[in-house]
């Protein structure tokens, strides 16, 4: 295990077990979002009480499920990159940030659109949704500093001290909605043996978070490439895989 | 199973549903295009790259 997650820290290692890994992910999170899509959108009947508004929550859920786990990855990575100085945390931190801000866009954009029908507005100050709009401001945060520093080595140490500390905000926005009185409705899978949602609605919610994951793994596979080969550009394995 | 029409119209909702579908799927389809763009750039850039003399030894 040990020897398996040292030989992944290595730069060349990592870009090869990435190349591999892309085409799966990409398939699986094609079938899911298809299998997903069909059955949130064609096979599971209107909601009782929101008509079809509800079928937003197919596209809001993941994005907000992944808006905190990527987050929460990048807070991981920060600490395996402050630790143990590993290049690829480095980089996974530099490459899921703007994912992960593009997830948190599309939960707040997606929720807003939700709410408007359902809560007569788009947007009210809750503890729900301003801390998620504070999930957005830490990615960019981290996006901001990733750029604003010119040595990558110092960018990356910034960028995971910010991934870290800014992690204190996942179990707010998670917990938001118990702890504070919110217009959000609470959480559908408090008690995964008692589903509060019908399975013809909330198996295609599953399929559609899952594939979201598959999504996200399969995009940040292809951006640390890119940003290894970009960092490496000058290094032995670099250039004998574009100049045998 | 709904009705093709019912499906598209979504009833009184249907701007909001199709809005977030849209929203969704040009900004998941731009985080697709953008890092492939950039990878096959960045590829040929380094098949151009003069050797740099500085390999590792």
């Amino acid at each position: 295990m040990w020897q398996w997650f040292h030989r992944l820290g290595s730069p060349p290692s990592f870009y090869r077990f990435a190349g591999a890994l892309i085409p799966w992910l990409s398939a699986i999170t094609v079938i899911l979002i298809g299998a997903g899509l069909y059955g949130g959108l064609v096979l599971a009947p209107s909601d009782y009480q929101q008509g079809q508004g509800y079928r937003i929550i197919f596209v809001h859920v993941p994005s907000a499920w992944l808006s905190l786990f990527v987050y929460s990855s990048m807070a991981v990575a920060g600490v395996v990159a402050l630790i143990w100085r590993m290049k690829v945390a480095e980089i996974w931190i530099a490459a899921a940030a703007p994912l992960g801000a593009s997830f948190t866009f599309l939960a707040l954009v997606t929720g807003s659109l939700w709410g408007k029908p359902m809560w007569g507005t788009y947007w009210v100050w809750d503890a729900r949704l301003t801390s998620e709009l504070v999930l957005l401001f830490l990615y960019l945060g981290v996006i901001a500093l990733n750029n604003a520093i010119e040595d990558p080595r110092s960018a990356a140490r910034a960028c995971a001290l910010l991934s870290i500390v800014g992690a204190i905000n996942i179990p707010i926005i998670h917990y938001s909605v118990n702890w504070w009185y919110t217009l959000h409705q609470g959480p559908i899978l408090a008690d995964p043996a008692n589903p509060t949602v019908h399975p013809s609605m909330l198996l295609p919610l599953l399929w559609m978070a899952l594939g979201f994951t598959f999504y996200f793994f399969a995009v940040v596979l292809v951006r640390m490439r890119s940003e290894l080969l970009d960092r490496e550009r000058y290094s032995r394995w670099v250039e004998e895989l574009f100049q045998p | 199973m709904n009705s093709l029409i019912e499906l598209l119209g979504m009833g009184p909702h249907g701007p909001y549903v199709w809005g977030s579908y849209l929203i969704v799927t040009v900004v998941l389809v731009w985080n697709v295009a953008a890092p492939l763009h950039r990878a096959r750039k960045l590829r040929e850039e380094l098949r151009r790259q003069p050797q740099s003399g500085r390999r590792a030894p």
